[in-house]
């Protein structure tokens, strides 16, 4: 089973599972990966079991990613080959529904299915503790925490009760990029959310609220058209008003300039045409109907025609320094100074749509290195919060301090133990389901996140996704004997008496070739590695070789 | 004279050119994929980090990639750094991080080399006496413990309990200064951690040097002649002896030269010192090859420039040394 090696979560929950395996018979070696060699073995399915976190984001659009047998290749959303044409029949439908109320019945058959077939197993979701001065009030908690590039509520309204107008976040990230249309981490969006502005928001339980907009995007009857109200007065921060165009623009422009920031990627697979019939009103076509295409596209940030039409999407040209003008949006904050190493300032955005928020002047990011440096600057008012998680060593620290407010939320990283379906014994349906029963989930949150983590018992978990979660969804309590029932049943059986189940011979055998491959891989990279110090000692030669020559010629003159 | 020079100035520049080459391969051997870690977003598409591994160039042929090395090289161009999205190298490294670590490291590097020379001299002048014994002591604990924990430990202490210095970075957040002294003021205020810090752990290492030399002076023949003619002690210390036992630590500075570039990454991470330290260890995190092969070029160059001068200095100063 491989894990990956610099994440400790990865890495002890591995362990914890391994042991809970052997409990039932089942021998699993854990091999802690790096990432440059884990991802390789994943995208060519050279491997049996792995344990690591993938993501979510405001949609539960993994369930298409994650299951859909379009995505059983190389890079894509699934390292698990699982294949079932009813499951991709029904998340075609589901892409297809513009009601979201009939989608979520489809999306309930969808987490069935997947639970019944148990192509991975969910782990658990990261918890996200933020720690708050306790002067500041104002801020939202949800999924993936009160700061973070899916939370535009926060910044505008939070306050402090001491009349305190600087709001200082402590940040170990110096800003890659401030254009919306080169953020690609969750890292620059943060900026890019306070600087540009979005149709949409999400609310608290992630369900999509008009932002820039009146009301959320009507849709045409085929679902193909979609129709977004921009609130009248809307202005840039350069003082220029905003209209329909720019949205319309913004589209065509991450299509024409394969921008690559935001949710660029579904705007490029579903946007077909759009037009601004007039300054409030953009009408966009999409190539099919799309359960969120309301969400993909009010979440891309919105940028300003007037200065854009001239500007080439250039990743070298993104940034502040070159191209001040990548800063001007139409968001809550407006771009003051950045002293690199040091702290981003914005300041209030006075003609934001919202009138009278933000609710602070002006808004910090500051660079600071440790956890440990990060948690005594707020503890001594230095910072205010800090953009990530609290990490598990200082949260009782936190706690009984009495400056400091701590939250709770889910973050949006969840841990898998994902199957290779395709390689015996895994592609039995049945070896699935009996370590499913076979894990203590509890336990591994236990010792695999110090209990900093929420167990995730369903593929769209209420933790993570309220609105979309199945509450009658199939799970797999922690039942050892129901395990070892279903593999005596299924014929692994211990056949040597050394607390071991065996293999049935097929599966043997094709373990053995399995074996063979990977031999010949790893001679593989030893090559390319020979390769490479080959080319290195041939140029070192001949220069020890140019060298010689000249001292001789030199000695000899 | 002539000769020395050109034979001192090719092998120099036959270095350069050896740690050029290898700078391009040992970056490339070490693991990480600098798409991942620079996207580091689930979200992104198949499509879209193509894009990215061909804007960094990284789909063309290792000698290609070679190739276009030498000849950006050659024309003074360090590429483009992948994590800040296409800034150039050179940008990064000739600014502020290069004077933050400059002024940093020059000034705990000459505090630490004054202090460890004096009080190694006199440590050997009385050697075993209380002074002695205890100043080895403390600069054998000093030299031992971990910097970035004794830097922990001053935050905690001065920063955090004594409120006496800043915790982090070189300047008061959204400040704006009326002078340059205010600057200044401010910039030292938030020196003094690190400073104090990288000082405290030289310290040991050229006392300990120091000392041994003046031990190994103090055996010379002249230092008997010295007596004999009746200087007064402390003559005979600070012109005879110490002067002589310099010398080691002279060659000592030419190697430090490197840290005034380099930087201290464990210091400057702890006190979150924007410097070239910080820059390789996030550099080196993100798989950021263009930064890090940029550091390491300039790095070699101010070694390679540093002996070279070095050799041409000593071959000035000391008669043994033949062309």
């Amino acid at each position: 089973m491989m894990v990956l090696s610099w994440d400790d979560w990865s890495t002890h929950s591995g362990e914890a599972i391994a042991e809970q395996l052997k409990k039932v018979g089942i021998s699993i070696e854990v091999a802690p990966t790096d990432d440059s060699a884990m991802y390789p073995r994943l995208y060519d399915r050279d491997y049996g079991l792995e344990e690591m976190s993938y993501g979510y984001s405001g949609y539960p659009s993994h369930m298409f990613y994650r299951f859909h047998s379009s995505q059983d290749c190389a890079q894509c959303g699934q390292d698990w080959s699982f294949r079932n044409a009813t499951v991709d029949a029904v998340i075609d439908q589901m892409l297809k529904t513009t009601d979201k109320e009939k989608a979520r019945t489809m999306m309930w058959q969808i987490d069935q299915m997947a639970a019944e077939n148990v192509p991975y197993i969910p782990l658990f979701l990261a918890d996200e503790y933020h720690v708050f001065r306790k002067e500041w009030t104002g801020y939202t908690v949800m999924p993936a925490g009160p700061i973070s590039y899916l939370n535009m509520l926060t910044l505008p309204n939070i306050y402090s009760t001491a009349g305190k107008k600087d709001f200082i976040i402590a940040f170990n990230n110096e800003p890659e990029t401030f254009s919306p249309m080169a953020a690609t981490t969750g890292r620059s969006l943060l900026y890019s959310n306070s600087l540009y502005d979005t149709l949409l928001a999400y609310d608290e339980k992630l369900v999509p609220i008009p932002w820039m907009t009146t009301d959320l995007p009507e849709f045409s009857s085929d679902g193909k058209t979609m129709t977004f109200h921009l609130k009248s007065g809307l202005k840039w921060h350069d003082g220029q008003p905003l209209t329909a165009k720019d949205v319309i623009f913004t589209l065509q422009y991450i299509i024409a300039q394969s921008a690559v920031g935001g949710n660029s990627g579904e705007v490029q697979k579903y946007y077909e045409s759009g037009e601004a019939t007039d300054a409030l009103t953009a009408v966009i076509h999409l190539k099919e109907p799309y359960v969120w295409a309301a969400e993909a596209f009010g979440t891309q940030h919105i940028i300003p025609e007037h200065i854009w039409k001239d500007l080439k999407y250039d990743w070298e040209q993104s940034l502040v320094q070159t191209n001040p003008k990548v800063a001007i949006g139409s968001g809550p904050f407006m771009f003051s100074t950045w002293v690199p190493g040091e702290y981003v300032k914005l300041v209030k955005n006075p003609n934001w749509w919202n009138t009278g928020h933000p609710l602070i002047d002006t808004l910090f990011f500051r660079k600071i290195d440790t956890e440990s440096a990060r948690i005594l600057a707020i503890q001594k008012g230095e910072a205010d919060t800090e953009r990530y998680s609290v990490e598990p060593a200082f949260i009782a620290q936190v706690k009984t301090n009495p400056d400091l407010v701590l939250t709770h939320a889910v973050d949006q990283w969840d841990y898998v133990l994902a199957f290779n379906n395709k390689s015996p014994p895994f592609n039995d349906t049945w070896v699935r389901r009996a370590i499913a029963y076979a894990l203590d989930k509890d336990e591994i949150v236990k010792r695999g996140a110090l209990g900093y983590a929420t167990v995730t018992k369903s593929y769209c978990p209420d933790a993570f996704f309220p609105f979309w979660a199945n509450p009658n969804v199939l799970t797999y309590p922690y039942d050892p004997a129901k395990a070892n029932k279903i593999l005596d049943e299924q014929g692994y059986l211990d056949i040597d008496g050394d607390g071991i189940r065996e293999l049935k011979p097929v599966v043997a055998a094709y373990q053995s070739e399995q074996q063979i491959r990977e031999q010949q891989l790893l001679a593989q990279q030893q090559a390319q590695m020979t390769q490479y110090l080959t080319y290195a000692a041939i140029a070192v030669i001949v220069i020890i070789a140019a060298l010689y020559f000249v001292y001789r010629r030199r000695k000899k003159a | 004279m002539r000769d020395y020079l050109i034979k001192r100035g090719v092998s120099a520049l036959g270095t350069l050119a050896l740690a050029i080459v290898l700078n391009f391969f040992i970056f490339r051997i070490m693991p990480g994929d600098p798409t991942r870690t620079v996207v580091g977003d689930f979200r992104v598409t198949p499509e879209i980090r193509q894009l990215l591994v061909h804007q960094f160039g990284l789909d063309q042929p290792l000698w290609m990639q070679f190739i276009l090395y030498i000849q950006n090289l050659l024309m003074g161009n360090l590429g483009v750094s992948f994590q800040y999205r296409g800034t150039p190298v050179t940008s990064i490294i000739f600014g502020r991080r290069l004077f933050n670590t400059f002024i940093l490291m020059s000034s705990s590097i000459g505090v630490a080399l004054i202090i460890g020379i004096i009080i190694g001299t006199i440590a050997a002048w009385k050697r075993e006496s209380k002074f002695d014994i205890s100043t080895v002591v403390f600069s054998l604990v000093t030299y031992s413990m971990p910097v970035f924990w004794l830097g922990m430990l001053i935050i905690l202490v001065f920063g955090y309990y004594l409120g006496a210095i800043p915790i982090a970075g070189t300047q008061t957040v959204g400040i704006t200064y009326s002078n340059v002294f205010e600057y200044a003021a401010d910039y030292l205020h938030h020196m003094t951690g690190p400073f104090v810090t990288l000082t405290l752990s030289f310290i040991g290492y050229y006392f300990l040097i120091m000392r041994d030399s003046i031990l190994d002076v103090f055996t010379e023949d002249y230092m008997l002649t010295a007596k004999a003619k009746g200087l007064s002690d402390r003559k005979i210390l600070f012109r005879h002896a110490m002067r002589n036992a310099t010398l080691p630590m002279v060659s000592l500075i030419a190697v430090e030269v490197t840290y005034l570039f380099g930087g201290a990454t464990m210091t400057e991470t702890v006190f979150s010192w924007y410097g070239i330290g910080r820059l390789i260890y996030e550099a080196v995190v993100m798989a950021d090859f263009p930064i890090l092969q940029g550091i390491f070029v300039i790095m070699s160059v101010v070694v390679i420039t540093a002996n070279f001068c070095a050799d041409i200095i000593y071959a000035l100063l000391d008669p043994r040394i033949r062309y």
